[in-house]
């Protein structure tokens, strides 16, 4: 213990008169010792860490106050061990509430939450109403995995602090890791009231709705947090996925802008901000955007997915072919990309093996209107007997009226797959004119509107759902997390539809000579 | 236009002030010429820049006053010096005139607060500077020591007083002093002095000694020192009324001390130990005093209360405090500013882009403009009127302390202190208006960042090009080639696999990792092969493995060149051990191959290829 005066004086150029002070190396009055501590209070308060190490050094006697604030600047610098150790010290010295609490806080930085709840719960007998010590407790156990007593100190930590955002927003996750995403929304509402301006809450809200398809609603709270904090990168990745979807590619572009200068290096939004080019039909950009995101990214799946799909728009069939066999690698299961892989099989003149993926893309998936649709064009274009085809486009209509009964939005569904149906010779089921087939879409889901908006929704869910699986156990990291998952819903969403847009270029070349590419390219401009 | 001649009568004034300052011109031309580009939308003058002006203070140690009570504001404040040049103290009380320095006392130590009081009924109304250090306040009337009030002293347990007594005449041992001490620290209700606090700390018995010698015969004492100081109206709202001072001591208290006769007036017992004070209200009547505490409070007193009326609890400690009317805005050391009413409720919370270093309120009552200025360490400083952020001003240093009001005959300046020891004087021009939906609400500034999208090049073009013309070809040939190195993979894994040649040996339920060292010079090296049993899924150790080595043996000689291998513990690593000699005096060297093979199979588990040093040549003598 060297807290006395026994540490020589650094040999600095500070000092030159501090050597030989006076005949004792004792100050005569020790009752002021404490002259100083606002001052270092004040310059901790401000962040002046560094002079506080040399003011704590050039000090002939140390009191327990330079103990504390010593072991606080370690913490804030990150040396958490050395940190525990002076408030260990302090602890032992004078064992004071602070000084436990500090003990506890540094033993859940270093992640050792056992030994940290011990403390707390040390620190709870001296005190009954401390926030910091309930919510700190239901992190720690939070962390352990043992969610109940984990939402227990949480609620309590709520009752004695109404205000406190963190303590909502740990709530909301765990109510989220184990599947409640009611009252995970119920949480985080409660928590908006307390906190309306608070970005991060309105984010999470936000995303609920998302899930849930209440587009309006998400887009509301995002733009909400984008008031409060403009620069809030959760909330800008989520409203320019809603604006995305919406085809605004400009402003999604221009808000990208705020992220890209605040993470350069971030695969996800270099993935958007392709996308963006691509609706905004800059192709070359948007390889460009989309390699640099693959090579931040290289196990990304959206994003092969995403290049295949612009490779094979820019008629690159291998580079798309071989794109998509790595989105396949990394997921097997991915029923989009083996659809896809048919399309560029085709192209590449191997009849087999496409015929194999959709096949395969179909079992995954059969109720996809798209791949259903390419997939009756692929077997018109290989000769395959008129009643395969026929059946394809069968099933194609039925999942197609299924979709636009379920379909909120009509963005969300390309009527032009039904005029591409028809000009491949097989218009919506039995009479080929539109209205007809509208009226049997009336009659199929018999109320199409009112019970759409309850029926569908947990359809919808469950497909988006399954999109982001890893939500509940990267709670820990969450920003990360977020940010992922935002970025695949927009690139599933734009792609879908252009798959088809292609396609329909291409059927227009192959059965139809006469009209060209790029008539097809400014239908599609139209569709968007 | 009125407004414009407004403005120029501003710029006028700032003319006269900066003529004013003659010694000071060269240092302002090149600051003001970098901000006369911006100055144009600025709501601010720069009026003076002194980037060389050596002060070091906090900011409640800058104090605006009438000093002489002549209608011309001084600028008064409390430089520290260096502070890491300590036991020497440089601290001085600066009075500046304009921006000249007027007058400097030297102080003994450092000050933490100064305030100026008036302490008497004379006509004119010339204030005193009251000017906190230590654990006494110093006053100053007209720059001349006046008086020193120092904190009451503290009680001090009977026990201990006994102890340094007896040690005194010498008839108690250190142990049985130590022990005494430490069951009063650890039990009693009267905390103990720092002197005896010290004795405790020390573990050297020699230096205990000479610490018990040392004090002996010096008085006990037990006293607190001053963290903060403000003043109350005594028994008029008036601006130049009677004074009392407000003090929060180091023992969490809060002393009202009348500045005539200087006694206390009233106490009050904090929970913890105050940093900053805000204090309203006139002492006869009402008032309310607002601590913020190192522990992450702020507690509200009042009239008539020794303890605290309400809490309110901040996530994190206060950088400052102000109050208007019912509101009190803290900004916090999470780089937070919060808005709370005097019930402890929350109005609203902001987060700012970088740590908050100082806080000033802004008072303009010409214009009945208040705002809270908050000094960043972006080196910006936001104003905030309510919730909204009205102003932001670019300053080029850190701001370490700030105080608004008037100076000289202008009325509204904004007097900064660098981080570096820079004096900065802005003045508000007089055409500013500060609107709330201002410019800043518009889209960020980052949103003018492009995006650099990376360049193709010719070549890429072409191969497109080629691509959309031969694409099943090469398509073919990719996969061809993909399907050949998957296979030469496979293969030469595989073959490694069977020789063991790999550094992990992995089967179904063992794994081992292997690391070789050599040591020495040569020609005699020490070969140390290091095994570690890292299996991770069954406990159960390894066993019936030995070492053995190939190598050409006209080169070197091992010895021993067959070790056996004892049992292998998860997780631990054993180091064998062998000798390797070189014996040929050519000056080449080689590999030597170890290989640790299970006694009931053939083939290698794992092995490792050493690449030899050349030795030394053996020197005979």
């Amino acid at each position: 213990m060297d807290t006395t005066t026994s540490t020589a004086p650094p040999p600095s150029i500070l000092k030159p008169s501090a050597g030989p002070m006076g005949s004792s190396k004792w100050p005569n009055d020790l009752s002021t010792n404490d002259k100083y501590n606002w001052l270092l209070h004040v310059m901790y308060g401000r962040g002046e860490y560094e002079r506080i190490q040399q003011f704590i050094r050039i000090q002939s006697h140390k009191n327990s106050y330079m103990t504390y604030i010593q072991a606080l600047v370690h913490r804030q610098e990150g040396r958490i061990v050395e940190a525990l150790d002076l408030f260990q010290r302090s602890v032992i010295e004078t064992p004071t509430l602070i000084n436990i609490k500090q003990v506890a806080k540094s033993l859940a930085l270093l992640g050792r939450y056992r030994v940290a709840i011990d403390a707390y719960k040390e620190a709870l007998t001296r005190t009954t109403n401390d926030w910091e010590i309930l919510h700190n407790l239901g992190l720690c156990h939070m962390q352990l995995r043992e969610f109940t007593e984990a939402k227990q100190y949480l609620l309590q930590a709520l009752q004695i602090s109404e205000i406190q955002e963190a303590s909502y927003l740990a709530l909301g996750k765990l109510h989220l890791i184990e599947g409640e995403r009611d009252e995970a929304e119920a949480v985080f509402e409660r928590g908006a009231r307390r906190n309306p301006e608070s970005p991060t809450l309105f984010t999470h809200i936000g995303l609920l709705a998302f899930e849930r398809a209440h587009y309006t609603k998400a887009f509301e709270c995002f733009g909400i947090a984008l008031t409060f904090s403009p620069t809030y990168i959760p909330a800008i990745m989520a409203a320019c996925q809603v604006i995305q979807k919406h085809g605004d590619a400009d402003v999604a572009l221009s808000k990208y802008r705020i992220v890209y200068g605040k993470k350069p290096e971030c695969a996800q939004v270099w993935n958007n901000i392709g996308m963006c080019f691509f609706s905004k039909k800059k192709f070359v950009a948007a390889v460009s955007c989309l390699k640099r995101a693959n090579y931040l990214a290289p196990f990304e799946l959206y994003i092969l997915y995403n290049l295949a799909l612009v490779h094979l728009y820019l008629q690159q069939n291998a580079s798309a072919a071989i794109f998509l066999q790595s989105a396949i690698r990394i997921n097997r299961k991915h029923a989009p990309s083996y659809a896809l892989f048919g399309v560029a099989l085709s192209k590449l003149n191997d009849p087999d093996n496409a015929s194999r993926a959709y096949a395969y893309s179909l079992k995954l998936d059969p109720v996809d209107p798209v791949a259903l649709l390419n997939y009756g064009i692929f077997q018109a274009n290989t000769g395959v007997s008129p009643s395969q085809i026929n059946a394809t486009m069968q099933q194609f209509h039925q999942c197609y009226a299924e979709r636009a009964a379920s379909a909120t939005n009509q963005r969300e569904l390309d009527t032009s797959m039904l005029e591409i149906a028809t000009k491949l010779g097989y218009p919506a089921p039995p009479p080929a004119p539109p209205p007809d087939s509208k009226s049997l879409l009336a009659a199929f889901p018999p109320p199409p509107f009112p019970i759409l908006s309850t029926s569908t929704q947990p359809e919808e869910n469950n497909v988006r759902s399954s999109s982001p699986p890893p939500a509940p156990p990267a709670v820990f990291s969450p920003s990360v997390q977020r940010d992922e998952d935002l970025s695949k819903q927009p690139s599933e969403e734009i792609p879908v539809v252009k798959t088809k847009i292609y396609d329909d270029a291409r059927h227009k070349q192959r059965r139809t000579k006469h009209q060209p590419v790029e008539s097809s390219d400014a239908d599609a401009v139209q569709n968007k | 236009m009125p407004s414009n001649k407004r403005e120029k009568s501003a710029s006028r004034q700032y003319q006269e002030i900066s003529g004013n300052t003659n010694e000071n011109e060269t240092d302002q031309t090149r600051p003001t010429t970098t901000t006369a580009a911006t100055d144009t939308k600025s709501k601010w003058l720069s009026a003076h820049n002194d980037f060389v002006a050596g002060i070091n203070t906090v900011g409640s140690c800058v104090e605006l006053v009438d000093l002489y009570a002549e209608g011309s504001v001084n600028l008064v404040i409390a430089d520290f010096g260096n502070i890491l040049l300590m036991p020497k103290i440089q601290a001085k009380l600066k009075v500046f005139k304009e921006f000249s320095l007027l007058k400097e006392n030297n102080l003994s130590d450092l000050p933490c607060a100064v305030v100026a009081c008036y302490m008497d009924t004379l006509q004119p109304r010339i204030p005193a500077l009251a000017v906190a250090s230590g654990s006494a306040v110093f006053l100053f009337k007209s720059l001349r020591p006046y008086y020193k009030f120092v904190l009451p002293q503290m009680e001090i347990a009977q026990v201990e007083k006994d102890v340094w007594h007896k040690a005194r005449e010498g008839n108690i041992d250190m142990r049985a002093m130590h022990d005494v001490l430490n069951d009063l620290h650890r039990g009693g209700t009267v905390p103990l002095t720092h002197r005896s606090l010290a004795f405790l700390q020390m573990t050297n018995t020699n230096e205990a000694h000479q610490f018990v010698e040392h004090y002996k015969t010096i008085e006990l004492k037990r006293q607190s020192c001053i963290t903060c100081m403000k003043k109350l109206n005594k028994n008029s709202a008036d601006e130049d009324a009677l004074n009392c001072l407000v003090i929060g001591t180091e023992d969490q208290h809060i002393y009202i001390i009348e500045a005539q006769a200087f006694t206390i007036m009233a106490t009050m017992n904090c929970p913890a130990t105050p940093s900053f004070l805000d204090v309203s209200g006139v002492y006869d009547v009402e008032f309310r005093i607002l601590a913020t505490c190192r522990n992450g409070y702020i507690y509200l007193f009042r009239r008539g209360s020794e303890t605290p009326r309400n809490a309110i609890y901040l996530n994190s400690i206060a950088v400052g405090l102000e109050r208007f009317g019912k509101n009190i805005i803290v900004g916090c050391m999470d780089s937070s500013l919060h808005c709370y009413t005097t019930k402890g409720k929350r109005y609203w919370k902001h987060l700012l882009p970088a740590q908050i270093t100082a806080m000033c309120q802004i008072d303009y009552r010409p214009k009945g403009f208040q705002a809270v200025a908050v000094a960043l360490a972006n080196n910006e400083i936001h104003l905030y009127k309510d919730k909204f952020l009205v102003d932001v001003i670019q300053v080029e240093e850190n701001i370490y302390a700030m105080k608004f009001g008037k100076l000289g005959r202008e009325d509204a300046t904004l007097v900064m202190i660098t981080k570096n020891g820079g004096l900065l004087v802005k003045i508000l021009k007089r055409t500013a208006t500060f609107e709330e939906s201002d410019t800043l609400h518009g889209p960020p500034k980052e949103q003018q960042v492009k995006i650099d999208v990376p360049k193709r090049t010719k070549l890429y073009v072409d191969q497109t090009l080629r691509e959309k013309e031969q694409a099943e070809n090469m398509y073919r040939i990719f996969q061809q080639d993909l399907i050949r190195l998957k296979l030469l993979t496979g293969k030469e894994f595989l073959k490694s696999v069977q020789a063991g040649l790999n550094p992990i040996a992995k089967t179904k339920n063992e794994a081992i990792r292997i690391n070789a060292e050599v040591h020495g010079l040569g020609p005699r090296f020490k070969l140390t092969v290091k095994l570690q049993n890292t299996s991770s899924t069954s406990l159960t150790p390894i066993i019936d493995l030995f070492i053995s080595f190939t190598y050409d043996e006209n080169i070197y000689s091992l010895n021993p060149n067959y070790i056996e291998i004892p049992i292998l513990i998860t997780g631990i690593e054993y180091g064998f051990c062998t000798f390797v000699t070189c014996i040929t005096d050519k000056v080449i060297s080689d590999i030597i191959k170890v290989y640790v093979c299970r006694r009931d199979s053939s083939a290698p588990l794992i092995s490792a290829v050493i690449n030899m040093p050349v030795a030394e040549p053996n020197l005979s003598i």
